[in-house]
């Protein structure tokens, strides 16, 4: 997996003009304080211009990372730049949508807010409320895994991506799965490129599962002034009924003042579904709130919009200040680990603010203000939070950081005891090594 | 062959293999071995060269070591209810099975997980939580036998899974025994850091190693269920009634349809219903849910299967009635056996939208072959089960039988569709797989294989087609 030499701008920019025209290709300026650019970024307007690229680039060993939204610039790798970044921002819009049979193909620099957008007309839904809507796209969304609270109800990209085409480091196309809602006709090859940063292929389609769009929607919103705790227990009451939740995210004190005003931990249960069964989970939530002393709020259902699309906009994505953090516990877990996020941001004197989910356990940390100088506190605050996770069969991972941060923690921690196995199929797929080095688990 | 050892070399197996389990659980005389010949799929079958019954996961990492030391194949086999031969020897692999690994290891409520052995039967674990409300999500209509194991080597699916997803959905965690006997844990919390180990493994038919404990997501019974019966004089009107219950907006938990021969069969069977003469098409719809929100559901429901032509429709009035529907719908596949002295099930998966004409084409199909076709589905996910009746004691006819099964898989590969939904590849499709995938498809999975299974030991010659060509191919390039 060495690369022999290292090429100029202009030796990188020959090589590419001899397989796509010059307007595609661009030179990136700076080098930013996130990296994981290119010397030089190439905008393929096809599939078949994305297989030109990377067959120069493996003839070349040159080394390329994809990008879509670069919302997520900050997670993963330790390189400024690599020789090429194949931008996938010109291979957008719709190929197909058969609203009959729930499906859609989109080409790979589709936004989510396309999708929504195209999809609320036709009153479905790709129930995917990962962050930054109207930056994001499909194949940078299911590269990096995103997901959003939502997820307790409509399951996460790996739940929803049925069919694909990649292209791998040597040119070759790859459709993994099909285009129907069930199959198992081979190795179910979706999930490989799921969450995998762009490190096995390059994503030039993509066909998701779609959902009837609900008809009503609310957002509920309880407050705690006894810290996380009797909402947690709230949260697992809900989730022992037979209500049906979208989401159940618990919000620290920190960020409940940011998004309402109020310094309290807060619980976010949402509901979607016909108007009837909505309002009567409503009240069952708030009957069972009011035993346990807490306080319920309903959002006015035109607000209901701008809360999510505001919660969207929570992770940071070009702040080079900031660390985003997503940790992943059991379900019981979730209260006491943003109880100990906080505690620890305490100790460092750092500024947190924290979200998990009481249906996935999924937690996420949101640091600002890291500073140069305040680096080190952060690297600090995340050793101390992996120890405790770890004690709990949790993990955590550095979702947005500056390249500096990056370079003095592992981003992704433990490899865990199949890695060989990872190792082995990045050696198979890219034995030359050329697909985002280093950007994934264990420097993959 | 009919004497006690049938290969050469294979007193030392045995012996090898006695040590390690004891030698009560390994099977290697002629007459015992032949119950492993196949498995739910009959059309082919072969002799095992011994059948090992490991009691825990040491054990059988033990057994796959000691194998993979002597170079032997081995398969993993669970209750031998899989439909496309998955579990069947090709050239006397060892089939290590998995039926004395059958506990429930530990259910944790608040987290919404159980931990079963692979060998733990899939209605068990049902049956086991709900005193507390809870379930397990797939339900194959073999699920009273079906061993959890096997489902996840399958990514076995079931009538529910519509709304819920299959097992792929519902699998949190595993743990493997390598084909070199190496143990090891993979998943966890959700969204464990690295590739989707998990999600490669789920429906990877007993090729990547040997799953030896599984982790699954249980769910909270939904609040209330309600199920609706629709009786077709034509199967066009049915299509479309399917098609206009999704695009009304309602996502079914369940969306069953047979056609008429499916109905003469289940009839004859062990749970008839009492349908009235002359139907072309059952729909069973089940909505599920929150209560408040399911009757509106129910009557648009009905008013969309009046609206497509429908002789008679109605929501069961009882718990019984439901369970009496859904009992003689499951039993599907067994009550052909009434009605045929054999039959074929394939699995087919077509776009929705597609259904009409792809009924007619199987329709030509069953004509231009003389053999009948009964058409029993899951079609809110256009997962169609054409049952092939024929009888293989008329030469030819089990031959014709498979060439039929294959062009019914053409035509939902034509139509946009897959080869498998549910049933997996097996030996049945490994062919068929080239009308869904190119050599350099093809090539990319066994390449996958080949990180697990670098021997290719564990479950040889099943899921891809005999290679050859997609080697040439790829060095072309």
């Amino acid at each position: 997996m060495s690369r022999s030499i290292s090429l100029s701008v202009e030796d990188i920019k020959q090589k590419l003009l001899t397989v796509v025209a010059e307007e595609q290709i661009g030179v990136t300026p700076e080098a930013g304080k996130l990296g994981n650019s290119g010397k030089v970024i190439v905008y393929p307007e096809n599939e078949q211009d994305v297989i030109s690229v990377v067959k120069a680039a493996s003839q070349n060993q040159l080394t390329v990372i994809p990008s879509g939204g670069s919302t997520r610039a900050g997670f993963g790798g330790t390189i400024e730049k690599a020789d090429i970044e194949i931008s996938l921002k010109k291979m957008r819009g719709i190929v197909e949508h058969s609203a009959g049979d729930l499906i859609m193909t989109v080409l790979p620099g589709t936004t989510l807010a396309d999708i929504e957008n195209h999809l609320t007309e036709k009153r479905q839904l790709l129930p995917l409320d990962a962050p930054w809507p109207d930056q994001s796209t499909i194949a940078g969304v299911i590269a990096a895994n995103a997901s959003g609270p939502k997820r307790v109800r409509y399951g996460s990209t790996r739940d929803l991506v049925i069919a694909m085409r990649v292209v791998y480091p040597d040119g070759t196309v790859i459709r993994t799965g099909a285009k129907v809602v069930k199959n198992v006709a081979g190795y179910d090859m979706n999930k490989l490129f799921i969450g995998s940063m762009g490190t096995l292929g390059v994503i030039t389609e993509v066909t998701l599962k779609l959902r009837p769009r609900p008809l009503f929607e609310s957002v509920m919103l309880v407050h705690s002034e006894q810290g996380i705790e009797p909402l947690a227990g709230l949260s697992r009451e809900v989730l022992n009924s037979s209500i049906e939740p979208v989401s159940l995210e618990l919000l620290t004190a920190t960020l409940n003042r940011k998004l309402t005003g109020t310094a309290c931990p807060a619980l976010v249960v949402s509901f979607e579904d016909v108007e009837k069964s909505v309002r009567y989970q409503e009240n069952r939530v708030a009957e069972l709130a009011k035993a346990a002393g807490l306080s319920t709020q309903v959002l006015p259902s035109e607000e209901v919009q701008a809360w999510w699309s505001r919660f969207r906009q929570l992770p940071p994505r070009k702040n080079p200040e900031a660390v985003a953090v997503k940790i992943g516990v059991w379900l019981t877990d979730v209260a006491t680990t943003l109880d100990d996020g906080l505690r620890l941001a305490d100790q460092y004197q750092l500024e947190v603010a924290g979200h998990g989910s009481g249906g996935t356990g999924l937690v996420y940390f949101y640091i600002s203000g890291v500073t140069e100088e305040r680096v080190e506190a952060a690297v600090k605050w995340l050793e101390k939070m992996r120890r405790t996770v770890r004690e709990k069969s949790g993990y955590a991972v550095v979702e947005h950081a500056p390249l500096s941060f990056r370079k003095k923690v592992d981003v992704w921690g433990d490899t865990g005891p199949s890695f060989r196995l990872m190792k082995g199929i990045k050696a198979k797929i890219d034995p030359q090594g050329i697909l985002s080095p280093g950007r994934f688990l264990g420097g993959i | 062959m009919k004497t006690g050892n049938t290969v050469t070399g294979t007193d030392s197996l045995i012996e090898g293999l006695s040590d390690i389990v004891g030698s009560k659980y390994v099977l290697h005389k002629y007459e015992e071995l032949l119950a492993y010949d196949c498995d739910g799929y009959t059309i082919h079958k072969g002799l095992p060269r011994a059948v090992v019954f490991p009691a825990d996961t040491e054990e059988v990492s033990k057994v796959v070591r000691l194998l993979y030391e002597k170079k032997i194949p081995f398969l993993p086999r669970g209750a031998g209810t899989g439909l496309s031969g998955g579990a069947i020897p090709t050239g006397g692999e060892v089939v290590i099975s998995l039926v004395r690994m059958n506990k429930l290891l530990e259910v944790d409520y608040p987290n919404r997980k159980a931990v079963v052995q692979p060998g733990y039967i899939n209605l068990k674990l049902s049956n086991s939580i709900a005193h507390k409300g809870y379930y397990y999500a797939p339900d194959p209509s073999s699920q009273q036998a079906c061993t959890i194991g096997g489902n996840v080597a399958e990514n076995a699916g079931g009538a529910h899974c519509l709304k819920y997803g299959v097992t792929t959905n519902h699998v949190l965690g595993l743990e493997l025994v390598l084909p070199d006997g190496e143990i090891v844990e993979i998943g966890g919390v959700t969204d464990m850091p690295g590739y989707d180990l998990l999600g490669l493994l789920t429906g990877s038919e007993g090729t990547m190693g040997i799953v030896t404990k599984i982790t699954v997501r249980i769910l909270k019974l939904p609040e209330g269920k309600q199920t609706v019966l629709a009786l077709f004089d034509e199967v066009e009107g049915a299509s479309r009634a399917v098609s206009d219950i999704i695009a009304a907006g309602i996502l079914p938990a369940a969306l069953e349809m047979m056609d008429r021969i499916a109905i003469e069969g289940v009839e004859a069977g062990n749970y008839p219903v009492g349908y009235p003469e002359g139907l072309a098409a059952v729909l069973i719809v089940e909505v599920d849910g929150i209560k408040e929100g399911l009757d509106d559901q129910i009557n648009q429901i009905i008013e969309v299967c009046k609206k497509n032509g429908v002789r008679e429709v109605k929501a069961a009035q009882t718990e019984a009635e439901r369970a009496l529907w859904w009992a003689n719908r499951k039993t599907a596949f067994g009550a052909m056996g009434t009605i045929s002295p054999d039959y074929l099930v394939q699995d087919g998966v077509i776009p929705r939208s597609r259904l009409p004409e792809v009924l007619a084409r199987i329709e030509e199909i069953s004509q231009e072959s003389g053999l009948r076709i009964a058409n029993v589905f899951h079609a809110g996910d256009g997962n169609l089960h054409p049952l092939i009746l024929f009888d293989s004691r008329k030469p030819g006819e089990t031959e014709k039988a498979t060439r039929v099964g294959s062009q019914v898989l053409k035509a939902c590969t034509d139509a946009g569709g897959s080869i498998t939904g549910e049933h997996g590849v097996g030996i049945e499709k490994k062919e068929e797989m080239r009308y869904l995938f190119n050599d350099d498809e093809l090539q990319a999975q066994i390449d996958i294989r080949s990180v697990f299974n670098p021997e290719n030991l564990c479950n040889p010659d099943k899921v891809f087609p005999l290679p050859g060509k997609c080697v040439e191919v790829k060095k072309a390039n």
